[in-house]
């Protein structure tokens, strides 16, 4: 059987991640899905500037451009795993650990 | 074309949803251009996984992003004058046989709404254009 339950992912993208302290992982940038037995399922969401540079495909050359500047460390963002997003809301995706946990 | 419609890529295989799906202009198997992925729909399964099982078309769906509120007005709106009657095309996404610049859809979008707007548009202006054809 299947869940009746139905999320429009393009919604997400834009949407603040907070942790259970109220601790901000910064605005959902890109969704990555994976191809498992012939269904693509999402596996992790990219936030921050890190997910910005990897939506726009332009990681490596921005961040070697970041690294010129002596800002490479400063990228900010996280890649959170799906298993880590609540998505009981789905206008305001918490996190289910310390954000601590996931950087 | 084989190259148009590769075989269902490997386990494991990753895609990046807002880069290479949302917002890319479709493309059906005739190679029609066919309206633009304004939303991605996924099913949250019993055992916890979420996973992606339509693209969507419409103009109430690209607005929903900015304002859901505005966009069930442009809905409500379409559904009363609206050549698509406000409905938002939903396309399975076993039917996405490629991603990137381009979404492949293995559809004939002429037996689809995605081309309605085409369609009155060509009815009502372009044939009466003298010389016009489409």
């Amino acid at each position: 059987m299947v869940s009746a339950r139905e999320i429009h992912l393009e919604r997400l993208i834009g949407c603040k991640v907070y942790d259970s302290e109220h601790r901000c992982a910064g605005a959902i940038e890109e969704i990555e899905a994976e191809l498992q037995d012939g269904e693509w399922v999402v596996v992790k969401v990219l936030t921050g500037p890190i997910g910005m540079l990897t939506r726009l495909s332009s990681l490596g050359v921005g961040g070697w451009l970041l690294g010129l500047l002596g800002a490479r460390k400063s990228i900010g963002g996280y890649e959170i795993e799906w298993r880590h997003l609540d998505l009981a809301d789905p206008a305001r995706p918490r996190l289910t650990c310390p954000l601590g946990d996931i950087g | 074309m084989a190259d148009d419609f590769p075989d269902m890529p490997e386990n494991g295989t990753r895609l990046r949803l807002a880069r290479d799906v949302l917002d890319s202009q479709m493309v059906d198997r005739e190679h029609r251009q066919s309206g633009k992925v304004d939303g991605i729909v996924a099913e949250l399964r019993d055992d916890g996984r979420l996973v992606i099982t339509a693209v969507e078309n419409g103009l109430p769906e690209a607005v929903s992003r900015v304002s859901p509120r505005v966009g069930d007005w442009i809905a409500a709106l379409g559904r009363r004058w609206g050549v698509r009657k406000g409905e938002v095309y939903r396309i399975p996404f076993n039917k996405v046989r490629r991603t990137g610049i381009e979404v492949r859809i293995d559809v004939d979008a002429v037996a689809t709404p995605l081309l309605d707007w085409e369609k009155w548009l060509n009815d009502h202006i372009v044939r009466h254009i003298p010389g016009a054809r489409w």
